[in-house]
């Protein structure tokens, strides 16, 4: 299978669904913590908007983890190697965390107590979800396939 | 002047030259054009979702910041191979699927058919995406 998904049509094409479900990801929370910092939709509230836009978020989440699985295992030794790879899966990691703790809070009905730190989760969000996409494109830079 | 002469020109830039052949140039401005489409993308959606149908307007200039960084950046990265993108059939669909998309937004009125509207833009959207991951094969 992993054999297949590599020498295959099939690459570009999980490769592409997965930029989609990144869109959507990446996406969706970018357009939350832009509301946050008060840039656009003033007429919703970020509850609502974030719970609006939450299904998108979910599927764009499901859609990354169910293709980038697939992309990896087509050839882990290389990702392994791959220094881009290493930091995007860092970052991922932080992203991720700082999505279902920090960020869930700066959504949630008490957060405008506390609207410089909600600002603050807002830039750090939309910064590490920045640098997620910047590693994951410059693993094709720090491919060594060829090399 | 032909296109394909056109096109040999811009590559030919100065512009142009810097980016390709520079060791950075290509991967900072390709990541940077990613990196909007990814940001900004939800500005294009937010219309589609339910209940926030009339929020476009809201948004039009973070749309506008977002549009113009992803058409600045995929400009350059033209211009930095344009004799390859002319040859390239994928791209040529990738920018016949953005005047299609750019059809359909301004064909889509306020209330009638929206969903048929939304379900086009989805489809042209996700296919401007596989087509520019074929750029790099056909």
């Amino acid at each position: 299978m992993a054999e297949f998904i590599k020498q295959s049509w099939l690459f570009p094409v999980i490769q592409s669904i997965h930029l989609i479900g990144l869109t959507l990801l990446v996406g969706t929370i970018g357009l939350t913590d832009f509301r946050i910092l008060g840039i656009g939709m003033r007429r919703h509230t970020v509850g609502d908007l974030a719970s609006g836009l939450a299904p998108w978020t979910t599927g764009g989440l499901l859609t990354v983890f169910a293709t980038g699985p697939l992309l990896f295992g087509s050839d882990f030794p290389r990702y392994l190697h791959n220094p881009a790879f290493v930091l995007k899966m860092g970052l991922i990691a932080a992203a991720l965390t700082a999505h279902f703790t920090l960020h869930r809070g700066a959504v949630g009905a008490n957060a405008r107590r506390n609207p410089a730190k909600q600002k603050l989760i807002a830039v750090v969000s939309l910064i590490l979800w920045s640098c997620v996409v910047l590693a994951g494109r410059a693993i094709a830079d720090f491919d060594l396939r060829g090399a | 002047m032909s296109l394909f002469e056109l096109c040999g020109r811009i590559q030919e830039l100065w512009v142009s030259r810097s980016i390709s052949q520079s060791t950075w140039g290509y991967p900072v401005v390709g990541a940077l054009h990613v990196m909007a489409i990814a940001l900004f993308s939800g500005t294009l959606l937010i219309p589609h979702v339910h209940n926030f149908e009339t929020a476009a307007f809201d948004i039009r200039w973070i749309r506008r910041v977002g549009v113009t960084l992803v058409v600045l950046t995929g400009t350059l990265l033209f211009a930095s191979g344009a004799l390859g993108y002319y040859k390239s059939a994928s791209f040529r669909i990738k920018l016949a699927l953005l005047a299609l998309i750019i059809l359909n937004t301004l064909t889509a009125s306020r209330q009638r058919r929206r969903k048929l509207h939304s379900a086009i833009a989805f489809v042209l959207w996700a296919a401007v995406i596989f087509a520019a991951r074929g750029i790099a094969f056909f």
